[in-house]
Order: structure tokens, then C-alpha cells, then sequence
């Protein structure tokens, strides 16, 4: 007998209509066959494919297939039946309900806070007009055999793209121009002084009011800008200099920049309303920095000179871009053909792509996409590890319902309805996952906000959150419940009443599965607890480590840098003196702290037996009271002597070394000769310290001298005595005589213990990151192994009775249960632990101090996996031996 | 009395379901058809029509006869009634009035 085409008859099986399928499926086999004998394989395949395709009735419904009519599950009745078997089964089952909503509500936190994450990113300048028109014009180099992008372009192309380049519906030259502060005016009195965001404004003309849709709140974009020295005001910082003032009013008043340049404010806008990378506040009129250009400049890339284009609707991109590079070259060429230069050529670059340009390296917030796709992508395997969770601890769950559903069976329950009621059960638990994940994304904003760009959090697109929440909602109760509420719409009502128990699937292959995904997540698990201890083990080293001096009770501020200039230096030594007679303060010194993230140096030479040996010196200007203050011990030598210039050395004991003595105390008396510096000038070395850490651990220590200098010392370090309760009283008297000597400028100190803990900033962030992970890998792991040791107790329940009453004791069945698990747990370690240990080895290279991996630290984090794996287990394990064997053997 | 309509294929159909009598199914239905008229039908235009003529009343069917070369799936068989057979009698008297109808010399031309 022939065999018609398969699709067809499943097309016919599937969308048939099935009140007549039988018939028609038998005819069909039949004339199939006459078919063959009559007309030949080939056409009777047609032939029937053709029926088939023509009987297809997609949306037929039975209509006499139920020989009972169905029961109507949505009477008030059955639903408030449902509700009260929900409420009844998640109550009772708390441990598992709580379980399962830790266990998502894990994985929506993570959905949440990435999506927040993401859709702050994506939501920027989206609401700019014709944004698909809207391009940057950028300068693309080849340095080194590698791209590399610049922001700007040369100053003269605005106005020549204006003019000759057609295609172009607007020009928008944009200049980042230098102003550290600007000066307000006060009534009768000083100005007052506001900083600038990233020390620029910008300067732009009237077209850039076309582009970005600001609300004129007062002035007119069209003469507003079009004067040199006119300025207009976002309404924040307008209100922030004229505090007070009606806006109308600040229009027409004198603000200074540069200390000299009086610049009018012609008007005020209101500050964007959206997620915007045009943050600027103050709009200089572009009139106020332009002048003539230079042919030359066209040669000249500066990253402060850039210009946005609005192409006419229809123009064709590559064109425009096309002609800009030809316009620039044009008038380049020549320049470059005689002094050189780099292959230089211009990109438009799209506003869409603005926010996401990480290689144009800007002062402003931009975001990779590739690591946000990175993200999305963590989310979703973090979503379904708490989704495959789920399935794994809810069909554990199901034996104990077997009753239930039989009886729901018995008594009419379609299969479609007990998914339904499953999966209504589960939508309970995700909403609640939902609330509690509401929470969860809270704590972790709070805790972790400065791993995120600013504003990320306050972020909302209603329409789109809840498009997001409700998707969201959906995809994990269908992903979750279609599972387990198929287990339950299958098996038979029968064998479940007849008291044979309920054994779900006991095929290999699934527990095999289960298996692998028990070993998998610990692997991460254990990847993480290894690096968590490692990199924690690194960060206390840095913290703790003695880096050569002291550290403690040590605060420091930095002189305003002013006086250093104008070198009114007896100030500044009065402050020294007046704060060393403040009681609770047990020393002061003048100069740059022994560790600290700038420094200066230059090649030195010195003349030995050997010959003239030149190598780099670290410089550190200090005073004399440096060395006791910082408790630098010295191994040879002498302290510095008083000097207001430099007349001595003291070195370290790697300056020594590097200098070819072999014995510190060798280089005492030794002359060494500053490369460049002030003629020829030879300066003894008069005494060796210890070496100390001058830079974070990532760097090896380096020769340095320490030398008297009085016009370089701007850093202010204070020993504090005392208990440190008494502190803040000291430093409040410190506060005072520094007001009384600077007026103007706070007294912004810092402790030096804190200042060394922001050297590993970024280290403490990965740590924290590490340990969070830790935690999340730990506690899905966790919620797997349990949702497995719960299934595996209850298949076990007759063998465990059984035993028991031959005589096997609590212990050893927990043993025999634990064994298995534990087994999984090994396979994971030993995984996981090369990899691991090979990560860290990597990371840890970028230290020049560094701990030393060693086994225990993999032995630690092994056995506490070990024991978490058998906690967890323990909880079903001891629940199963305890039982009275009388109770897993009666029912039969 | 309402008036029987019945198309033509309609009126083939339930013909060929009245000639094979207890044998009647789709695909002795399909197969007579094609024997008889020399038409080649698809199996889904009777299908359709059979099941359209049983809802308008003119056949009746039951479940019957399930063998092996179907795979085990039972036959739907079709019997005329009493108002099938009562539209068929009503269409041939119409017809019969028409032809009745025709002048001799007309009916001679056509070979009759």
C-alpha cells in the first residue's frame, strides 16, 4: 500500500473540519489508492494533495464531537471554586509558592532593571523634529593602521557647505568654546561665580533653535543670537543666576566670561523636556567666537568646531557625504601635500546614532550598544534559568495535586480548562513575583545607582512600560505554566484514583536533562564564588596592605590653587601654623601626599664608579615635616632640611638601586643632575626612605626623590590626635581659621584612608557587581537543585520505605539521597575551576601587587557550594527519611 | 408545496447516491460519478455536496463499515430520503413538462 504525501494529510488532519475527519480521511486513503492504479504515484499524490488543500476549513468547529455537553467552566461558581483551589494551594504549599516567586521574581528584576536600563539608553533625543534628516558631520582618521573617529570638523566647512552643497536644508555649526565659570553681578556687591558644566558653553547661531525644538520663554530665536556677546539661558540656570527674577526681566542683563567679557542675555528657554544629548545650557552667540578663517584651517580637525546638517526631505545621504569630502579635500589637498598629515575623511553621522558613538570619545554621557545588546541578552538567560526553574519545582509539585485533577477530570474538567486553571495559578504567582521584583529593582537602584548613568532611574514611557510589564506578564505565565499544566491535562484519571500514585515521566532522558542543568548552574555558581572570594581577597589586600606609611587619621585639602600662582605663599604657611597650634591636631606638613594619582617626572642623571647612570625619577615636592608626619622610615641618612628651594634629595630605596648602590646608605652623599633642568645644577642626596606605594597597586614602585620646594606646595595634610570621635571638632576649628585666611573657598578635605579606598573604585564596583551575581547564581542554583530533590524524594517514597523497614537509619537515607546531588555539585567544581582560576589569573596580571592564587581559595569556595547544594537538599532528604514507612507503603 | 431546488451536480449526486443504494459512500459516490458522466470530479466537490444535501434534508447518513486499506476509519454512508427522493421525482417532472413542451419538428432536429 501506498503512503499519500504526509504534509497534506496532516494539513488535514490539522485543519479538516472535524466533525467529518474520519470519513474523509478514509475516503481519501482510498481513492489514493485507486488513484495510484488508475492515473500513477505522481498524480494521485497531486490529487489528493489537492483535495486535502481544498477541505481545509481552518476555522471549523466541532460540533457533535462531545457526547456529554461540556461543562461551562465560567460560572460564577467554578471561578470562585478556582480562586478558593489557589488561594487553598498556594497557602499550603508556602515554602514552594515563596520559592517560586523568589525564583522569578529574580529574573523579572533582572528583565526590569535591564529594560529600564535599556529604553533610557534608546529614548534619547527621540522626540527632535525630522530626526531621520538630522546628521553630525564628523572626521574619520587613519592613525596607526587603526579608525579613530573626531567629533569636529574644520572651521571653515559650515559656511562653504552652506553655500556650495545642495541637499542640505540647514547648516548648524556648533562650537564647544572654554568658559570655566561665569560671573553674575550682584546688587552692591561681588559677583558671584557659577561653574560651567564640563568648563564649556557652546556657541551657536539661530539655526541651532531650528534643529533642537526648544520654547522660547523670552527673547526671539531670530535676533536673539545674531550679535556678537549675546547669550540666552536654559530657564534652570536662568533662574539659578537670577534667583528671584521674573524671566522677562533677566533678558537685557550683563553676565561675564573670561573674567572680562561682558555678554548680554537676550533670551531664556525652557530646559528640554526630554532625554536629550544636546545638553546645553548657555547658547553663546556664535557671532561672539567667529572670525575670518584661514584657507589653512580646512587641514585643521578640532573636535570643538562641529556642525549638525538637516538634509532636504528626499536627498540622498551618500551624496551629500560624498560632495562634503570632495569640498574638503579640495581645499585640503594642498595643505597636506605639503606638510603631511594623516588620511583624514568626513562621515554624516545620524542622530539615531549620536548617543551610541562611543568612539568619538565625548565628554558626554554615551552608551555602547553592543554591550547593551550584551545585556539584553543576560536578561533573557537569566529569565529563562528562573523560568526553567519554575517548571522544574511546579512539576515537582504535581503528585501532590494527582487527586484534584483526577477528581476535576472525573467530574468533566476538559483538558483546556485545567491548563487554563494552571495557568491562571501561575499568573498568581508571576504577578506576585512582579511585586516583589518591584522591590527588588528598587533596592538595586538604590544600592547600585552609580553604576548607572544618572537619570536612568527616573526614566519612565508609560505607554511602553506597560506594553513591556504586561508582555512580559504573559510570555513568562506562558513559558512557565504551558509545561506543567500540559503534565496535568494528561495522565489518567484512572490510575491516579486507583491510588497507584502518580509518576510523572520517569523517563531517563528528562532527569538526564535536569541533570545537565543542575551541573550547569552550579558550574556558574562556582565560577562566581570563586571570583567573588578572589577579587574580595584582592581588594582587602589593597585596602589593608601597608603601603610604607601612615595612613590613619590623616586628612587633606587642597590649597586654592590661586594663591599658589600668585605666589602668596605666606598665606598659606600662616594657615600651616595657625592650624599646627589647633588642639587634637598633632601635626601638619605642606606637600603632595605619598600616594596619589598625579605626579611628575623627569630622566635624571648620576655620576657612579660605573659611569653616568640616567634614569626616570618621580619628583615629590614635600616639607620637612613631611617624613614624620607620614612616618616614612628612613633606612640611611638624613630628613630634609629646611629650604624654600630645592637643595637636597631624599630618596627611596628603588631610586638607590636603580642608581646601581647596592646598599641604600652607598647613595647618601651621591649628586644627582635633573635632565633639562635648571643648569646643570648638581643635588646630594641626603637620606634614603623605605620604599612606599606612590600609585595604586596596579603600578610597581618607582624611584623617588622627595625635595623642598615652597613655591609647589599646594596640598595641606593634617595629623589628627586623639579619639576619633573628637574629629569633627577639630576639623570644625580647622574650618574656621581656613575661612578666616580664605574667605572664599570652602575647606573641602578628605581623609586619606578614603582617598586610597577611591583608587580602586572600579575594583570595589566589580566587586559588588561580582558579589551580587554571586548571590543570584547561588539562589538560582539553589531553587533547581530543591525543585530536583523534591522530585527525586517523592519517585523514591516506596524505596526509601522499604529500606527503612529493613533497617536503614535517618543518616543513611539521607545519605543515599544526598549522594547523587553531591555527585553534580563535584562535576560542576571541577568544571568550573579551571576556567575560573584562569579568569583570575587574568585579572589579577593587571596588578603589579597582587595575592596569590592558591588551592584552598578553590577547596573554600568548592566545599561552600558542597554546602549549600546539601542544605538545600537536606530540607527534602530529611523530610523523606523521617517518614513512617507505614504511610509510603500503605497506599498501593 | 415549497419548491425543491436542486442544482445540477447537486441533482448528479444524490442520483448517484440513489442508483448505488446501501453502498453508498464518498468514494463509491466519486467513482460512479466519474464512471457515468466521464467527468472528472474532485473528491472535495462531493464531499461538500453531499454534506450540503444532507443538510437541506435529502440525505441521511450513519457511520458504518471502518477496513483496513482506510487506515481503520469507519465510512459515512448516505441513503436517500423520502424528500430527496421527492425533489428528484419533482426536478424529472419539470423536465419531463419541458421536454413535453417542445414542438415535434423542434425534437426532430435535435436527433431525438
Amino acid at each position: 500500500m501506498q503512503t499519500p504525501p504526509r504534509w497534506a494529510s496532516w494539513l488535514l488532519k490539522t485543519f479538516g473540519h472535524p466533525d467529518t475527519l474520519e470519513e474523509v480521511e478514509g475516503d481519501l486513503l482510498e481513492l489514493y489508492d485507486y488513484w495510484v492504479q488508475t492515473h500513477g504515484k505522481a498524480a494521485a499524490g497531486r490529487r489528493y494533495a489537492l483535495s486535502a488543500l481544498k477541505l481545509m476549513r481552518p476555522m471549523a468547529q466541532s460540533r457533535h464531537n462531545e457526547p456529554y455537553s461540556p461543562p461551562f467552566s465560567l460560572s460564577l461558581v467554578m471561578i470562585s471554586n478556582y480562586i478558593k483551589i489557589a488561594r487553598r494551594q498556594l497557602w499550603r504549599n508556602r515554602l514552594f509558592t515563596g520559592l517560586n516567586m523568589v525564583g522569578l521574581s529574580i529574573g523579572v528584576s533582572a528583565c526590569w532593571i535591564i529594560y529600564q536600563l535599556v529604553s533610557f539608553e534608546f529614548g534619547f533625543d527621540t522626540r527632535i523634529p525630522n530626526r531621520d534628516r538630522v546628521f553630525r558631520a564628523v572626521s574619520r582618521f587613519m592613525f596607526d593602521g587603526k579608525e579613530q573617529g573626531n567629533p569636529g570638523i574644520p572651521m571653515p566647512m559650515p559656511d562653504a557647505v552652506r553655500q556650495q552643497i545642495g541637499g542640505v536644508e540647514r547648516v548648524v555649526p556648533v562650537r564647544l568654546t572654554w568658559v570655566e565659570t561665569i560671573q553674575v553681578p550682584q546688587p552692591g556687591g561681588k559677583p558671584q561665580s557659577f561653574p560651567t558644566e564640563g568648563d564649556q558653553v557652546i556657541a551657536v547661531d539661530s539655526n541651532y533653535f531650528r534643529m533642537v525644538p526648544y520654547t522660547w520663554l523670552a527673547g526671539k530665536p531670530d535676533v536673539s543670537l545674531n550679535q556678537p556677546n549675546q547669550i540666552v539661558l536654559t530657564q534652570s540656570q536662568a533662574t539659578a543666576f537670577f534667583p528671584k527674577t521674573d524671566l522677562r526681566q533677566v533678558v537685557g542683563k550683563t553676565i561675564t566670561l573670561w573674567d572680562t567679557l561682558a555678554v548680554q542675555v537676550t533670551g531664556v528657554v525652557q530646559d528640554l523636556p526630554f532625554l536629550s544629548d544636546f545638553t546645553g545650557k548657555e547658547f553663546l552667540s556664535l557671532a561672539t567666537v567667529r572670525r575670518k578663517y584661514e584657507p589653512a584651517e580646512w587641514s585643521n580637525t578640532n573636535s570643538d568646531s562641529q556642525m549638525y546638517a538637516v538634509l532636504s526631505p528626499g536627498a540622498d545621504i551618500n551624496q551629500v557625504e560624498a560632495n562634503i569630502n570632495a569640498l574638503s579635500n579640495k581645499n585640503s589637498e594642498e595643505f597636506f601635500k605639503k606638510w603631511g598629515g594623516t588620511k583624514r575623511w568626513h562621515k554624516l553621522q545620524p542622530l539615531t546614532d549620536l548617543h551610541f558613538g562611543t568612539d568619538y570619545r565625548e565628554d558626554g554621557h554615551r552608551a555602547d550598544k553592543s554591550v547593551l545588546y550584551g545585556l539584553m541578552g543576560l536578561a533573557a538567560f537569566i529569565l529563562v534559568l528562573a523560568v526553567i526553574n519554575y517548571i522544574n519545582l511546579a512539576s515537582a509539585q504535581i503528585p501532590q495535586r494527582a487527586r484534584e485533577i483526577g477528581i476535576r477530570k472525573t467530574l468533566g474538567s476538559r483538558r483546556r480548562t485545567l491548563i487554563l486553571q494552571f495557568l491562571g495559578e501561575t499568573a498568581v504567582i508571576t504577578g506576585l513575583s512582579f511585586a516583589l521584583s518591584y522591590g527588588l529593582s528598587h533596592l538595586f537602584f538604590q544600592q547600585y545607582s552609580d553604576l548607572l548613568p544618572t537619570g536612568t532611574r527616573d526614566y519612565v514611557n508609560w505607554p511602553l512600560l506597560v506594553l513591556f510589564l504586561a508582555g512580559l506578564l504573559i510570555i513568562i505565565t506562558l513559558l512557565a505554566g504551558l509545561y506543567p499544566g500540559w503534565l496535568i491535562a494528561r495522565f489518567q484519571p484512572v490510575t491516579v484514583l486507583r491510588g497507584q500514585g502518580f509518576a510523572i515521566e520517569g523517563s531517563p532522558k528528562r532527569i538526564t536533562l535536569r541533570k545537565s542543568l543542575i551541573v550547569f548552574q552550579f558550574f556558574i555558581a562556582q565560577l562566581f564564588i570563586v571570583g567573588a572570594l578572589i577579587i574580595n581577597q584582592q581588594l582587602r589586600y589593597f585596602i589593608q596592605a601597608d603601603m610604607g606609611f601612615a595612613r590613619d587619621a590623616i586628612i587633606t585639602a587642597q590649597i586654592p590653587w590661586k594663591t599658589i600662582m600668585d605666589t602668596k605663599l605666606d598665606k598659606r604657611d600662616a594657615l600651616r601654623d595657625e592650624v599646627n597650634h589647633i588642639a587634637g591636631v598633632s601635626m601638619v606638613s605642606l606637600g603632595t601626599q605619598p600616594a596619589s594619582r598625579g605626579y611628575s617626572s623627569n630622566i635624571h642623571e648620576v655620576k657612579t664608579r660605573k659611569g653616568i647612570v640616567s634614569f626616570n625619577l618621580f619628583r615629590k615636592y614635600v616639607d620637612t615635616d613631611y617624613i614624620p608626619l607620614y612616618q616614612l622610615p628612613l633606612v640611611a641618612g638624613r630628613n630634609l632640611q629646611p629650604s624654600d628651594t630645592i637643595r637636597e634629595y631624599v630618596i627611596n630605596e628603588t631610586a638607590a638601586r636603580e642608581m646601581g648602590f647596592a646598599r641604600p646608605a652607598d647613595a647618601v652623599g651621591a649628586f644627582l643632575k635633573e635632565n633639562g633642568g635648571d643648569a646643570n645644577r648638581n643635588v646630594p642626596v641626603v637620606g634614603v626612605v623605605k620604599d612606599f606605594h606612590a600609585q595604586s597597586f596596579h603600578e610597581k614602585i618607582k624611584p623617588i626623590a622627595l625635595m623642598t620646594n615652597r613655591e609647589s606646595l599646594s596640598m595641606l595634610n593634617i595629623k589628627l590626635s586623639g579619639r576619633s570621635d573628637s574629629w569633627p571638632q577639630t576639623i570644625n576649628t580647622i574650618t574656621r581659621t581656613w575661612h578666616k585666611l580664605y574667605p572664599d573657598a570652602p575647606f573641602e578635605y578628605k581623609f586619606y584612608d578614603q582617598t586610597i579606598g577611591d583608587f580602586y573604585k572600579k575594583e570595589q564596583q566589580i566587586s559588588r557587581i561580582i558579589n551580587l551575581a554571586t548571590g543570584v547564581a547561588i539562589l538560582i542554583s539553589c531553587l533547581g537543585l530543591f525543585g530536583l530533590a523534591t522530585l527525586t524524594a517523592h519517585q523514591r517514597t516506596k524505596e526509601i520505605g522499604i529500606r527503612k523497614v529493613l533497617g536503614a537509619s535517618v543518616a543513611g537515607v539521607v545519605a543515599l539521597l544526598s549522594k547523587d546531588f553531591v555527585k553534580l555539585v563535584l562535576v560542576a567544581i571541577l568544571l568550573a575551576s579551571p576556567l575560573a582560576w584562569y579568569a583570575m589569573h587574568r585579572w589579577l596580571e593587571s596588578f603589579a601587587y597582587r595575592i596569590d592564587i592558591e588551592w584552598w581559595m578553590f577547596a573554600a569556595a568548592g566545599l561552600l557550594a558542597i554546602a549549600i547544594a546539601l542544605i538545600t537538599i537536606s530540607f527534602q532528604s530529611i523530610k523523606a527519611a523521617v517518614v513512617n514507612p507505614i504511610k509510603s507503603l500503605r497506599a498501593e | 408545496m415549497k419548491r425543491a431546488f436542486l442544482g445540477e451536480f447537486e441533482e448528479v449526486v444524490l442520483l448517484t447516491v440513489a442508483i448505488l443504494g446501501e453502498s453508498a459512500y464518498g468514494v463509491t459516490i466519486t467513482q460512479e460519478i466519474e464512471q457515468k458522466t466521464g467527468r472528472s470530479v474532485g473528491f472535495s466537490t462531493v464531499h461538500t455536496t453531499l454534506q450540503r444535501l444532507e443538510e437541506k434534508g435529502y440525505l441521511s447518513s450513519a457511520m458504518g463499515g471502518a477496513t483496513a486499506e482506510r487506515g481503520g476509519r469507519r465510512k459515512r454512508y448516505f441513503t436517500i430520503t423520502t424528500a430527496g427522493t421527492k425533489a428528484l421525482a419533482e426536478v424529472k417532472h419539470t423536465r419531463d413538462q419541458l421536454w413535453n413542451a417542445l414542438p415535434p419538428q423542434t425534437l426532430h432536429l435535435l436527433g431525438a
